[in-house]
């Protein structure tokens, strides 16, 4: 007798047993994992072909079976071209059966040379199976390429159950930094005019090393310490403070700005000498010549890797939606990404220095410790966003 | 990997066989072992699934079965899902961790 089916979105199907294996203490299934995939893919990067998250079943089928042949055609349609490709490791295999440890391997083609990126919340336990299932994948995708992995250091979860939420958070949040990345917004919300764009682009890719590195620069040399206070703590100011970040007086500003001087825009800026603010004015600087529709061709996208996303990807004006309440910029935010203090379990405090080499060469891997909400509370929400599908879909005459 | 095991193996329908809608499937597992079910185009998967489990001893939460990577579900059939004869539906196994070993 099959258990009920509570609900199906886009094939990834959810049983009536899989939900409570978000409730708190649980080990979480692949089922929920293959619909948070599925709804990331859907949801946050809507029409981006250029990345693909696998799903746990199919992860397992490339890790076990053998036979190159018969595993390309198991490969989703174009997964040959995707430049990033997310890959859950379970540990479990013909022995041990369901496993007991999830973890996060990425192909990332991005640039020359295709790599691999690890990153696992309970000190690289399934190091051997991530790499196994790099060398498959080097040999059923790349063509028997001898692929690199960097292992990355990441949250770390303090129990036994909470893998599969780290593995939810970590690719929540690199899906939505790259969405982000490719997303189009311009500096104040406001797009430029398209045939500025091209030309605009090349010259950020030339320059964008060397932007980075002296804003780094500014960024340590130039605090004192209320600012660096202020910087550590930039989510408890959004918390006090949940209206638009700029003042209703520096929004009125930013309104004036828009068809104004770059000049002006500045000054907007230095009125903030919070962290927000500061990070605003690096971003704002990186982003004179905002983007377009519509989504670039990532191969020659300057941001990809490289301290760019940062600051957008901290610049956060709107609640935890991503909806901005001037309804001119819109990006994805992690829901996972505490605004408050509150819930926040994991490490500290936002810290500049972490980028700085080496890490600058991978920042667009770079998972802040004080990023991540209680693993307690992803659970809710995940558990929330399944109800809401179970009944959307028991609505629905079959 | 484990030696190959093949087998093959009827699913009753509950109707007879009467005509020629029957096609065979093969259910490859993780393990590689692979099993034969003939089955009625029409007939739900479900069908087939439930048979796989009992003749793998599995209980049916705990198989994902997949048709070229996705996941099916019980309420498919062959028809609906275009499979032909010979063609195969992987039997995966449900995946679960927390961080214990």
């Amino acid at each position: 007798m099959q258990e009920p089916l509570l609900f199906t979105y886009h094939g990834a199907s959810v049983y009536s047993s899989d939900p409570p294996s978000l409730h708190e203490g649980s080990w979480v299934k692949d089922a929920i994992l293959a619909f948070y995939f599925e709804y990331l893919t859907h949801e946050i990067l809507k029409g981006d072909d250029t990345v693909l998250l696998l799903k746990p079943s199919l992860v397992q089928l490339l890790r076990l079976q053998p036979g190159d042949e018969s595993l390309s055609s198991a490969l989703p349609p174009g997964t040959h071209k995707k430049i990033i490709v997310f890959i859950p490791i379970s540990n479990g295999d013909v022995r041990t059966g369901s496993g007991s440890h999830w973890s996060l391997l990425v192909l990332c083609r991005h640039g020359d040379t295709p790599a691999f990126h690890y990153f696992d919340s309970k000190a690289n336990a399934n190091y051997a199976h991530a790499l196994a299932t790099k060398e498959r994948m080097d040999q059923v995708l790349l063509g028997g390429m001898q692929t690199h992995m960097h292992t990355h250091s990441c949250p770390q979860q303090e129990n036994g159950f909470d893998c599969g939420i780290f593995l939810i958070l970590f690719i929540d949040i690199l899906v939505r930094r790259y969405a982000d990345l490719r997303l189009p917004v311009a500096a104040e919300g406001k797009p430029l005019p398209p045939a500025r764009i091209s030309q605009d682009r090349q010259k950020r890719t030339s320059q964008d090393r060397s932007i980075r590195t002296s804003q780094d620069r500014s960024i340590r040399t130039s605090q004192d310490r209320s600012t660096r206070t202020l910087q550590d703590r930039p989510r408890s100011l959004n918390r006090k403070n949940p209206t638009p970040r700029p003042t209703p007086g520096a929004q009125l500003h930013r309104h004036q700005h828009h068809g104004h001087s770059h000049g002006r825009h500045h000054h907007h800026h230095h009125h903030h000498h919070t962290a927000l603010g500061r990070v605003h004015c690096h971003s704002h600087s990186l982003r004179q010549q905002p983007q377009q529709q519509p989504i670039q061709p990532p191969m020659q996208h300057p941001y990809f890797i490289g301290i760019p996303y940062f600051p957008r990807y901290l610049r956060r004006t709107a609640d935890s939606t991503g909806a901005d309440p001037d309804g001119v910029v819109r990006r994805p935010v992690s829901p996972f990404i505490q605004s408050g203090t509150e819930g926040k379990t994991l490490c500290s405090v936002f810290r500049p220095d972490m980028l700085r080499a080496p890490e600058i060469s991978h920042t667009f891997w770079w998972i802040d410790y004080g990023d991540l909400c209680n693993p307690n509370m992803a659970r809710q929400m995940l558990l929330a966003l399944v109800n809401q599908h179970t009944n959307q879909y028991a609505d629905v005459p079959q | 990997m484990d030696n190959n095991a093949n087998h093959s193996e009827d699913v009753k329908d509950a109707k007879p066989d009467t005509t020629t809608e029957h096609i065979s499937i093969k259910v490859a597992s993780s393990d590689n072992s692979e099993i034969m079910f003939k089955i009625k185009r029409s007939t739900k998967l479900a069908k087939l699934m439930q048979a796989y489990c009992s003749r793998t001893g599995k209980s049916s939460g705990t198989v994902r079965f997949l048709v070229d990577g996705e996941r099916i579900t019980g309420e498919s059939t062959p028809e609906s899902l275009g499979l032909e004869d010979g063609d195969t539906i992987d039997a995966m196994t449900e995946q679960v961790g927390g961080g214990q070993h």
